[in-house]
């Protein structure tokens, strides 16, 4: 591991084959620091990479409204057609089916982003010697500011459709960063395999569009059946849930101990990820 | 007293030649490095497939001091500084680093549709330098670069040299303490080489330690104190740059002699190349070519001489019929020769090839790739860089 001794004037770099597995206390030190450090050049990366995403496209932010939009028009018009019959609990099924869309694009985002910025940035890793917890933050500086931008879908669609809001709506906000919390604390460890084997890529892009049905992201949880079970297992049903009634009515209490037990959760998956990745990332950069 | 910056000692790394399988030993390596305690049978054994791309390496650098590190493609130079840099870990063995440290390496972190203003931005934060040092560090690299107004230009409208530049100028100001050059400087023009010899130099005077990989020892010459010529992953030869260039371009001459090809046709009875052993730089050269033909050509045979460095790089040529003249070749023996007022080169091992032909390149009558070689010895005052020393004349023309 990489250790800094501030003993002498000058800091001590040590190159060696330690994982850091052997001290664990000082690698949490030093993941502490280089976070602090990585803050401003995560901001960097993050304006680069947004910058950069859409230099070369005429529509561009638009990119960021265009899979929420569609998913929401789908939904709408399935809705409409009688093909489906969903009960959006005191809201406008439009507004119902964008605030579930918009967290759900959020999740999406989060989950994916630990394993893409690696993989767009494996070439910076193997040659320049930075933390890598910046391009991580980059991630989450990205998916965080991509949520935001998608907010104001929800805000066009509430003035649009004159809802009036309640005075909790504010807890749509952390409710959104508590997903991106949660999709990227799972998203850490997808790395290290799906940075080895590509299928681990392939199998999540095919397995997330199923997911989203185990979520009320377009519907509610039904009174029963094996999908009620189902969702009640998913720690995003308690957020998006929590999310969506904060729009028109203040969250029953269930709702916010079931957000504040998936916030512990992801805390506790985000820490041990966050190590789990540090004690594995060389691999992954040498074999890039 | 001197101060060491840098110490490596025992220095190893293996890799998988297998894709697969280096994928799976990666899969085995991630658990087996989440378990506590050391394994050193994984450290010290090869699995099946693999390679020790660098093995048991140790040296030591001091301040202001730079080390130089010969050896041909994939035998483990690059794999040392990326150990140095700390983007891989060694499979065995410590680096200790007193100091801070820049890997050059070319447009690494650059985003091709950024312009070179925001890559410069992005890459002094990587660094680790805020907004405040990296205004005043701008300047600096702008100065250096020189770019311009294709500094607002996307990069990836840049020209290789052009992304040397900006890579150069970029790692040089961020003010290491230990420089890693990877073979960085052999793309840009001559102008921008020189200008960053010169800023090397400025670099290691004002305290700077330099560790530069090539496979040109004259770059290691000019610019390095003392280098090491690493073969397949194995010291083949450590200690002053002199000696170890030697020793590299022994090696070199010995494998081009080996790979030294012979084609004479059935027109000639033999065709043989006569050169002096060595010469000292700033004198002439004569080539001297021994032919014994069966038949007469007339007017009609050219000759085509070239010269390479150790590193097989070709340093010029001379084509007879382009220079406009064509020879007689009689019956029984003939000896051209081919002279040289003044060869200008450095310190060195150099190889001459030769061909000689008939009516235009149609017809080879005989071809020598790499068939004798010769060596140069030049005075210590000559050559502080580059392979060529151009006399000159120094005149006032006004004051």
């Amino acid at each position: 591991m990489d250790n800094i001794n501030t003993q002498i004037k000058k800091p001590l770099i040590v190159r060696d084959s330690d994982s850091g597995i052997n001290e664990l206390g000082s690698l949490w030190k030093k993941m502490q620091s280089d976070f602090l450090e990585s803050l401003h050049p995560a901001w960097e990366l993050a304006k680069r990479d947004l910058r950069g995403a859409y230099r070369q496209s005429i529509l561009g932010f638009f990119w960021i409204l265009l899979p929420p939009l569609i998913t929401t028009a789908l939904w709408i018009c399935l809705n409409q057609a009688g093909i489906t019959r969903m009960d959006a609990s005191g809201l406008p099924y439009a507004i119902f089916v964008t605030a579930g869309t918009i967290l759900w694009s959020s999740f999406t985002d989060a989950l994916n982003s630990p394993r893409n910025q690696i993989s767009a940035n494996l070439s910076s890793l193997s040659n320049l010697n930075f933390p890598p917890e910046t391009i991580f933050l980059s991630g989450i500086i990205q998916v965080a500011i991509n949520f935001m931008v998608r907010v104001l879908i929800l805000v066009g669609m509430i003035l649009w459709f004159r809802q009036g809001t309640s005075l909790y709506s504010w807890i749509y906000l952390p409710c959104g960063m508590m997903v991106i919390l949660v999709g990227f604390s799972a998203g850490l460890y997808l790395v290290p395999f799906s940075s080895l084997y590509k299928d681990v890529g392939q199998i999540i892009n095919l397995a997330l569009p199923l997911f989203m049905f185990l979520a009320p992201v377009v519907y509610e949880v039904p009174e029963g059946g094996v999908l009620r079970l189902f969702m009640l297992a998913n720690p995003l049903t308690y957020i998006v849930d929590c999310a969506r009634s904060s729009l028109h009515t203040l969250p029953s209490l269930a709702d916010f101990i079931g957000v504040g037990i998936c916030m512990l959760l992801a805390c506790g998956l985000l820490i041990v990820g966050w190590f789990f990745n540090r004690l594995t990332l060389h691999h992954l950069v040498e074999r890039s | 007293m001197s101060e060491i910056i840098l110490e490596a000692e025992n220095l190893s790394k293996k890799y998988c030649l297998d894709l697969h399988r280096s994928l799976h030993y990666g899969f085995q390596d991630i658990f087996s490095g989440l378990k506590r305690g050391e394994n050193a049978s994984v450290k010290t054994q090869l699995r099946y497939s693999e390679f020790w791309a660098l093995k048991d390496l140790t040296f030591r650098l001091q301040r202001g001091e730079s080390i130089g590190i010969v050896g041909k493609n994939g035998s483990g130079k690059s794999t040392l500084l990326k150990i140095l840099n700390g983007t891989i870990k060694p499979t065995s063995g410590t680096a200790r680093i007193y100091g801070k440290m820049r890997l050059l390496a070319l447009g690494t972190g650059f985003n091709p549709l950024l312009s070179g203003m925001e890559n410069i931005r992005v890459a002094c934060s990587l660094f680790g330098f805020g907004p405040a040092k990296t205004r005043e560090l701008t300047e600096s690299i702008l100065d250096f670069c020189k770019l311009e107004k294709f500094i607002d230009a996307p990069i990836r409208t840049y020209s290789s040299g052009m992304y040397a530049r900006l890579g150069f100028a970029i790692a040089i100001h961020t003010e290491p303490d230990i420089l890693l050059v990877d073979e960085a400087l052999a793309v840009g023009d001559i102008s921008f080489v020189s200008k960053c010899m010169r800023k090397i130099k400025e670099f290691r005077g004002n305290g700077g330690s330099l560790v530069l990989v090539t496979h040109a020892p004259y770059t290691v010459r000019s610019v390095c104190d003392q280098a090491i010529w690493i073969d397949k992953g194995q010291v083949k030869s450590q200690g002053l740059c002199e000696d170890v260039c030697v020793d590299y371009e022994n090696e070199i001459a010995g494998e081009s002699q080996a790979n030294a090809s012979l084609y004479i046709s059935e027109d000639l009875d033999s065709c043989e190349l006569d050169i002096p052993e060595s010469i000292i730089s700033g004198q002439g050269l004569q080539v001297r070519i021994q032919i014994k033909s069966k038949k007469q050509f007339s007017g009609s045979v050219g000759i085509y001489l070239s010269v390479f460095d150790a590193s097989q790089s070709m340093l010029w040529y001379n084509d007879s019929q382009h220079d406009g003249q064509m020879f007689d070749l009689s019956k029984g023996e003939t000896v051209f020769s081919v002279s040289y007022e003044k060869i200008n080169l450095a310190k060195g091992k150099y190889f001459v090839s030769c061909l000689l032909y008939n009516e235009t390149h149609e017809e080879r009558l005989a071809y020598l790739l790499n068939a004798k070689n010769f060596i140069v010895e030049a005075p210590s005052i000559r050559f502080a860089a580059g392979i060529i020393h151009q006399d000159c004349k120094y005149n006032i023309e006004s004051q």
